[in-house]
């Protein structure tokens, strides 16, 4: 840390390494620790890290709470290497080939290499319907 | 409390330091910190550009250290210590209060996104911890001595940009950069840059700020000029790098990419003169 300045004078030149005192030996090594575990795991990112474009996978679980029997949670994965934004999500109720409800959810965004979570809530049961599908509408892609 | 070590500094001593640190880091980083912006960038941007952050903050603690946090005696090695430890405190400030805002969550932890975002946080509040340590230092303890040459050119230089990063880094991240440079016509973008070398000249040579025009041994004229040159030119450099690396030149044109640049040149000007006067 910057010297004090009432003992600046007589703390310089080489010889004032040997008057640094247990507490700045720590914090120096703690923050060469922090320092190069950072860069190193931004190394190792780097290292792996696919340009790909980004790559949503929904996935969705029917979770009835007492007051919302027919909410789902919905979870949308991104693999690609680049972070999704302002994704929106429909989860929609089909039976013979009729959508009886549609709802839809937005994400301000999905990283790349990670997983976003949240919940529609139908107002028809999803019991009366044949099937629950899941569909990406739109998203745009972060620089 | 404390104890001291023999022939080493009064570890209370070392602890007061700390805490001015602590303190300067908030002070100058607090702004960021709540900025939505910014914690958007710490899981948007890839790892390369964190890396070249990182470089960069080290280098700037470094100049700044050189310059003005430390006794200009001080050796190379004390001063990389000292950076060491102002960007390592600056990571575990970061990391507390990024958890106490409920911005990073321990129980489901992505690593590329408490990394990115601690590391976007951290960098800032090294850069406040390392002014922090210098600046909250009690008055009586100044010596004018101990401060920076007004003549140094390098140490203009190094100031200038830790300035201009310092002033400019809070408003970077902004949407209304954007807002400001799409909304404006080619004359107030030009007003913006006549008004921001115009700023420099004010705050440098008829501002009452400290040590400003004292040992000037060049001319007057001279010393406006390459000042000003010098401030305006880092602004300009300094803005261009913030708002590449919050990714703010998108696909624009080139003109709305250098319009962006003089819109914020406004404050990272104000930085390299006014604020770069006031972290030395």
């Amino acid at each position: 840390m910057g010297e004090d300045s009432t003992s600046a004078q007589g703390n310089k030149g080489n010889s004032n390494l040997g008057k640094t005192n247990i507490l700045e030996w720590t914090v120096f090594g703690l923050g060469l620790f922090l320092i190069l575990g950072v860069m190193a795991y931004l190394v190792y990112q780097l290292s792996i890290h696919n340009p790909a474009p980004a790559d949503l996978q929904v996935e969705f679980m029917h979770i009835p709470t007492p007051n919302n029997p027919y909410k789902y949670q919905l979870s949308v994965q991104n693999s690609g290497g680049k972070t999704a934004k302002n994704v929106i999500v429909e989860l929609s109720l089909i039976k013979a080939d009729t959508v009886l409800e549609s709802s839809e959810i937005d994400f301000d965004y999905v990283p790349y290499t990670s997983k976003r979570i949240g919940w529609v809530v139908f107002s028809t049961n999803p019991a009366e319907a044949d099937s629950v599908v899941s569909k990406v509408v739109s998203y745009s892609e972060a620089p | 409390m404390f104890a001291s070590l023999q022939n080493g500094k009064p570890i209370k001593a070392s602890v007061f330091e700390y805490s001015r640190g602590v303190a300067g880091g908030l002070l100058f980083s607090f702004p960021l910190l709540y900025t939505e912006e910014v914690w958007e960038v710490g899981f948007i941007n890839h790892p390369q550009s964190l890396l070249v952050l990182v470089v960069v903050t080290f280098i700037l603690l470094l100049g700044y250290n050189r310059f003005a946090g430390m006794h200009p005696d001080s050796t190379w090695p004390e001063i990389i210590m000292d950076s060491v430890e102002e960007m390592g405190l600056g990571f575990v400030i970061s990391f507390l209060i990024l958890l106490m805002l409920n911005r990073i969550q321990l129980d489901a932890i992505v690593w590329s996104e408490l990394v990115g975002k601690v590391t976007i946080e951290g960098m800032a509040i090294s850069i406040g911890v390392s002014i922090g340590t210098a600046q909250l230092e009690a008055k009586e303890d100044e010596d004018d001595e101990a401060r920076p040459d007004d003549n140094n050119k390098t140490a203009i230089i190094v100031l200038a940009f830790c300035g201009a990063i310092v002033v400019g880094g809070n408003v970077a991240p902004t949407g209304e950069i954007l807002i400001i440079t799409l909304e404006a016509e080619p004359l107030h973008i030009f007003l913006m840059a006549i008004i921001s070398m115009l700023l420099s000249i004010v705050i440098v040579y008829f501002s009452n700020f400290r040590g400003t025009s004292a040992h000037r041994e060049e001319s007057f004229f001279t010393a406006i000029l390459y000042d000003t040159i010098v401030c305006y030119s880092i602004a300009l450099v300094v803005s261009a790098f913030l708002l590449w690396f919050f990714n703010q030149f998108g696909n624009l044109s080139l003109w709305h990419a250098i319009a962006q640049c003089v819109v914020l040149g406004v404050l990272t000007s104000l930085g390299s003169s006014a604020g770069r006067l006031l972290i030395k």
